[in-house]
């Protein structure tokens, strides 16, 4: 197979084939959309960095959707220390961003909060195949993990939807 | 609810988040700012940059060599949390987001009683000292700027830059943009030195709108115990839990307490092992300290800390920091 080899004088192609599913993918489990604005751009400038400028454009959507999902949840879990130490304070917490709150229903916000409240392997997993539709070999790859590890963490986090889900009806 | 109703249902839910979400028109030219604030990556081998690190390192060299010459005899080092020993305060222009460079902050040293120390304020800052202290249940939550000083400050920035330098002893703080999280709170990354390690400092408006750091959470370390509660205290020896990442998995950990003219008092410090190579291992470890004595004149709030001291020079990596409620 021949690899065809991408210089960061080539971003531009980068970043109009992956830029916008990958805002996408992290608004699946982060609110702010300026937060996986800046996740995906520290995504690609890892992996620039990472690869000395260079990178193999059939790697490059795997590596920047790792990078995104280890971002975002780095993200998540700085958030959740936070979120512990304001629980302190007098004032409320972080409030779901403003585009949550008034451009989704009542099931979306649900769906959402209860994907996001899952153990990391298990939403990503589901924000990967639900969102993107990556077969489990694809997922693997991304996360890291074997084939049958995905479809552990898709099956258990779809019974924990089901669970948290039915819980709130 | 059965699984196929919950597989729809979550596919109409993320079709609906993610079809409303449109990348902003600017973040091409974002990306590339980024990395030219990191240093093209093509242009690392260059004979070009090679030239411009090697000048850069030998007027570093010289510059530091002058310094030592210049500077008077004796271990001019500094450990965290000193600086505050000497009433040093800091202000600074509100504006100053991220370079360390063209930085205008200032610092005066001033001695005295409490609410007698002295602060230079340049002509364009907006940092002000305010006589008016927080409450006492604000003072619980306060890591930095200690709640006995003057020291206030009008940015979140600001109040970062002041932890990470004076607290936290960064050798080149590099401070990013402030991340709201409700309208009275949110973080600011900084970074000990460009490209170093991140660490999140939160922050909070409190005693009318100045800010305050109220922790801090170094990217690799994380401290899950002790939790915050109703019974939350130092207890001696002081439990801490966590996982870390971190030369030779080395983490060191200080219970500090201040007295009320600023001057640091350790109640106690060891260290902690965690992982030294990826990904983080958990650590867990008592911390010999003692408790503060009846009368003593303290803060009733003090500072648990941990940090990752540099191999090469022994300044703070990054730092985790909460405060921590001291028995009286």
């Amino acid at each position: 197979m021949m690899v065809t080899m991408a210089a960061t004088n080539d971003l531009e192609g980068l970043y109009r084939e992956h830029y916008r599913s990958l805002v996408r993918l992290a608004s699946v489990l982060v609110d702010d959309v300026a937060t996986c604005e800046e996740l995906v751009q520290d995504a690609f400038v890892a992996v620039l960095r990472r690869s000395g400028g260079w990178v193999d454009d059939d790697a490059a959507p795997a590596y920047l959707r790792s990078a995104v999902l280890n971002g975002a949840r780095s993200h998540l879990r700085k958030q959740q220390v936070r979120r512990r130490w304001l629980q302190r304070a007098t004032l409320p917490a972080d409030q779901p961003g403003a585009d949550v709150a008034t451009m989704h229903g009542d099931d979306t916000r649900t769906m959402l909060a209860a994907l996001r409240s899952l153990p990391a392997r298990q939403r990503e997993v589901l924000a990967l195949r639900y969102y993107l539709d990556l077969p489990e070999a694809e997922i693997a790859a991304t996360l890291g993990i074997s084939a049958g590890s995905v479809k552990t963490h898709a099956h258990r986090g779809l019974a924990a939807l089901a669970r948290r889900v039915g819980e709130d009806r | 609810m059965n699984v196929e109703d919950v597989e729809d249902r979550l596919r109409r839910a993320i079709e609906a988040r993610t079809s409303s979400v449109e990348p902003s028109p600017d973040a091409l030219g974002r990306i590339n700012e980024k990395l030219s604030d990191q240093g093209d990556p093509m242009d690392l081998s260059s004979t070009r940059t090679r030239w411009i690190l090697g000048v850069a390192a030998a007027i570093v060299l010289v510059a530091a060599l002058l310094a030592g010459l210049m500077l008077p005899g004796g271990d001019d080092r500094t450990e965290i949390g000193d600086t505050a020993d000497r009433r040093t305060t800091t202000t600074e222009d509100s504006t100053t987001t991220t370079e360390p460079s063209g930085d205008r902050t200032t610092t005066t040293e001033a001695s005295g009683a409490p609410g007698t120390s002295s602060t230079t304020t340049p002509a364009s800052s907006t940092t002000t000292t305010q006589p008016a202290g927080p409450s006492e249940t604000d003072q619980s939550q306060i890591v930095w700027p200690r709640p006995s000083s003057d020291v206030r400050f009008d940015t979140p920035e600001a109040a970062a830059r002041s932890f990470a330098r004076y607290y936290a002893r960064f050798r080149d703080p590099v401070v990013g943009a402030f991340r709201p999280g409700d309208s009275r709170s949110g973080e600011v990354p900084v970074h000990a030195f460009a490209g170093g390690p991140e660490t999140t400092v939160l922050v909070r408006q409190l005693a009318g709108d100045s800010w305050f750091v109220i922790g801090a959470q170094a990217e690799h370390i994380e401290l899950t115990s002790p939790t915050p509660g109703p019974d939350f205290s130092l207890g001696c020896p002081q439990h801490v839990a966590g996982t870390a990442l971190a030369f030779e998995g080395t983490v060191q950990v200080r219970i500090d307490a201040y007295q009320p003219d600023g001057s640091r008092v350790e109640l106690g410090s060891g260290f902690v092992t965690g992982s030294g190579s990826p990904p983080a291992g958990p650590y867990e470890g008592n911390i010999s300290c003692r408790l503060t004595r009846s009368g003593e004149n303290v803060e009733p709030t003090g500072i648990l800390t941990l940090w990752e001291p540099s191999a090469e020079d022994g300044s703070t990596l990054a730092i985790t920091a909460i405060p921590l409620p001291l028995v009286m």
